[in-house]
């Protein structure tokens, strides 16, 4: 049955409903090259959330009259299956995929070495197996592992997550209901080395000051979220990560 | 010397800085000198060119100039052909790529009269230019290593009579060939596929 009226997202203890701090990060689990016929592949799950990643290519561009004469084209396709949310969603892609789709293609193209792969095409195809909230920030960064996994040249990793504003409070990686309720979400993703900002959106009001404090919250997440793409490509080549 | 480190290094990862090694394979460096990785794989420190590589965990099927291609002639004209690169120094590519194959230098001949359509062909990769792939079958050990008839389909066979050297065993077409030195050993085609158990 779906929910009216708005739930008390924060108690008096400053917990949230699924018992997290305002500053907590969902359980999250990251793996890599799990898909066996693909270029390379990784997983993310964050809490209730499940995306999987894979990559094709460098490959020729198809139709031919798309490729570009000096780079790569990156093709993206951000898609949730029609069992992944609490209602059946319909099958093909609606406006909010194609839009999604386009922010992690333009988010990856702003890391991957695309001169060095002229006329050629890579595929990145992004799926949602479970939605609960952060499914583009889990996309981009399972995205973005698979890419490193299938061996493609980038600048650096990328590493995604949303914070909103709920009750007043900002809050790291807003779940479904928390993103529903909530007065505002606005998903980050930036390259975790150089801090560099590959994708914002906000969604709702924030003050310039929550939006500072946003951006510092959702960025000490980024760090976790990177260490544990590290922990993930460390588990799956069998050697240490340490700085060298 | 070449000093391997066990790390595991990760897209733009720090390694040095310009003064201490090059930028070498799997490498860039940055606006302010210094080397970082791009991709996943292990650091090698080349102490005698002064170079830091970082060897590439999975290899890209990366076809480079003087390759050995395995393909297949799709299209014809007199001058050129389209070939369909199948595999590359003995393996099979996952993805396969388009190149051209440009007739003799200095010869009047059309090319048909070297190649067919259908054919599995031998070639070197001669240039990349932007991405578009040249090859050539006009060196001692490429052209054809199984010619396919031109006019029913069925694999052709070795013959010697007048200028003809390929036969076609189903409707006795007599055809001409550039042929490699393997032209019609299937095992060892197979084989050079990598595909002999």
């Amino acid at each position: 049955m779906t929910q009216t009226t708005k739930p008390k997202l924060i108690d008096e203890n400053g917990r949230r409903l699924d018992g997290r701090g305002p500053t907590d990060l969902r359980s999250l689990k990251i793996e890599v090259g799990i898909l066996e016929k693909s270029d390379g592949s990784a997983y993310v799950e964050l809490g209730k959330t499940k995306v999987y990643a894979a990559v094709y290519g460098p490959k020729e561009a198809h139709p031919k009259h798309l490729a570009i004469p000096d780079r790569a084209i990156l093709n993206c396709r951000y898609h949730m299956t029609s069992f992944s949310t609490d209602e059946r969603k319909i099958l093909g892609m609606t406006r909010r995929e194609v839009e999604l789709s386009k922010v992690i293609r333009e988010a990856l193209e702003s890391v991957v070495f695309l001169e060095e792969f002229p006329r050629s095409a890579i595929d990145v195809f992004v799926e949602v197996v479970q939605a609960d909230g952060g499914t583009r920030t889990a996309g981009l960064t399972a995205a973005s592992l698979a890419l490193a996994d299938a061996g493609i040249p980038m600048r650096e990793l990328i590493a995604a997550v949303a914070v909103g504003k709920v009750d007043g409070t900002i809050i790291l990686d807003p779940s479904d209901i928390e993103d529903k309720y909530g007065e505002a979400d606005m998903p980050v993703g930036m390259t975790p080395s150089s801090n560099t900002i590959v994708l914002l959106q906000l969604n709702g009001k924030m003050t310039k000051d929550e939006f500072k404090q946003g951006l510092e919250l959702a960025q000490a997440g980024i760090q976790k979220i990177y260490q544990a793409q590290r922990e993930a490509i460390r588990r799956k080549y069998g050697a240490s990560t340490t700085e060298v | 010397m070449v000093e391997e480190k066990p790390q595991i290094v990760l897209p733009g990862e720090r390694l040095c800085v310009l003064e201490e090694f090059l930028s070498g394979k799997g490498t860039r460096v940055s606006a302010d000198g210094v080397v970082f990785a791009t991709v996943v794989g292990r650091v090698k420190f080349d102490r005698n060119k002064r170079e830091v590589h970082v060897e590439v965990i999975k290899e890209l099927d990366n076809i480079t100039v003087g390759d050995i291609v395995l393909g297949e002639v799709r299209e014809l004209q007199s001058k050129s052909a389209m070939i369909r690169i199948l595999g590359k120094n003995g393996r099979l590519l996952k993805h396969q790529r388009v190149a051209a194959l440009l007739a003799k230098p200095g010869s009047k001949e059309s090319l048909g009269h070297y190649v067919s359509v259908g054919d599995v062909i031998l070639a070197k990769v001669t240039s990349i230019i932007s991405g578009l792939l040249n090859v050539s079958i006009w060196e001692p050990g490429l052209g054809v290593i199984q010619a396919i008839c031109d006019n029913c389909g069925s694999t052709m066979t070795n013959v010697k009579k007048d200028k003809y050297n390929v036969y076609c065993p189903k409707c006795r077409k007599f055809d001409t060939r550039k042929m490699c030195a393997h032209h019609g050993n299937e095992k060892r085609l197979y084989s050079w596929l990598g595909l002999m158990t």
